[in-house]
């Protein structure tokens, strides 16, 4: 079972200026005041492909769980992992630069719980065709597409190759009360987690927003100079 | 700078990112960087040093394998059905959608046969009684 969900956007900042943002995003909450549940961020890999010229970026970030409350309160301990301290999800985030062609594809993941629900978050930002003649003019678009699907209850591991066939079967096996109490809890988590995720979308998009505006206020090295004035302040209080 | 998932790699990360920032601002958008000559290279190494035992003892490394092999079943499950042909492009939804018809339909057959058999089974009574009484 799978549920989608499409947005679509326009940045009124130059493309260039968008991609580092992307990059900023998660930098300081005093940055970024809708950040507060990004926890931790490293990046993993990083490097240039020398045939295209794109950057290539794999980032982890540790979030206060993504999974709404109520999915929690649905599901056993036993699948959740405990209480509400560990509440806590790794996201992948992988991201592809294309500095010549004007285009920035992103997609994030998380990497645990997702037997109880998967969500892939995928972004393409791109330079409007009509101002291709010059990229550091005007306004970016971005695609977001959200793809949630759980699987609780299937079988996940152990059946690659002849996937399709295997997982049909797999749907046909069981008793039809539990199959529909299964496929019953899956879609109601997926819908759970979807509403949940466009409140969410609006604020990211907000969080950038502000960063994109202090970008244009003091460039990047006024950011950073924020961000480290900002974190000695912290380190004096602790 | 936000923090790394391991404490201790705080600083060494602090220092890669800002450079890979101005380094991303100042070369890479401009267009004057290069694959080979990258100016923080000798920081992410130290990062990557420290990162990578912290990712080992939370277990994250294998989460990461896992989301790796993810990938290469929902790409066999769902590029292959792609090649299979366009008409029967409906096949995502199918294997969510039908089986949970298919029961429902079942079970409203069962009920229908419940109640036609009552209603034959009652009419039989009655006619029995009928016959009795006269």
């Amino acid at each position: 079972m799978v549920l989608t969900h499409t947005t679509n956007h326009t940045y009124t900042h130059p493309f260039p200026t968008v991609t580092l943002a992307y990059f900023l995003r998660y930098c300081s909450p005093h940055l970024n005041p809708f950040a507060k549940h990004v926890l931790s961020t490293d990046t993993i890999s990083s490097h240039i492909d020398p045939d295209t010229g794109r950057l290539h970026t794999t980032r982890i970030h540790l979030k206060k769980s993504r999974l709404p409350p109520a999915v929690f309160k649905l599901l056993p301990v036993s699948i959740t992992g405990g209480n509400e301290a560990n509440k806590a999800s790794y996201i992948l985030e992988t991201s592809v630069v294309d500095m010549r062609e004007g285009w920035m594809s992103t997609e994030s993941r998380n990497l645990n719980f997702v037997g109880v629900l998967s969500v892939i978050e995928k972004q393409v930002y791109t330079v409007p065709k009509q101002q291709e003649t010059q990229p550091t003019a005007g306004t970016t678009d971005v695609e977001t597409t959200v793809v949630f699907r759980s699987r609780l209850g299937d079988k996940i591991r152990g059946r690659l190759g002849a996937a399709p066939a295997q997982q049909e079967d797999g749907a046909n096996s069981g008793g039809f009360f539990a199959r529909l109490g299964a496929r019953g809890i899956q879609r109601s988590i997926e819908s759970l987690a979807s509403s949940k995720t466009v409140d969410q979308l609006g604020k990211s998009r907000e969080g950038m927003g502000i960063i994109l505006e202090r970008l244009r206020q003091s460039g990047v090295m006024g950011v950073l100079e924020v961000v480290r004035r900002a974190r000695e302040r912290s380190v004096e209080n602790a | 700078m936000s923090a790394s998932l391991a404490p201790e790699c705080n600083e060494v990360k602090e220092k890669y990112d800002t450079c890979f920032l101005k380094w991303y601002s100042e070369k890479y958008l401009r267009g004057a960087a290069s694959s080979e000559n990258n100016e923080c290279a000798a920081l992410f190494k130290n990062y990557q040093k420290c990162l990578g035992v912290a990712l080992k003892q939370r277990g994250i490394d294998k989460l990461l394998d896992e989301a790796r092999d993810d990938n290469k079943e929902n790409d066999a499950v769902y590029l292959g059905r792609k090649y299979v042909s366009s008409t029967r492009s409906t096949r995502r939804g199918r294997s969510g959608v039908c089986p949970s018809l298919l029961a429902l339909s079942v079970l409203a057959a069962l009920i229908f046969a419940f109640f036609l058999t009552l209603i034959v089974m009652g009419t039989t009574v009655d006619t029995v009684k009928s016959s009795i009484t006269v």
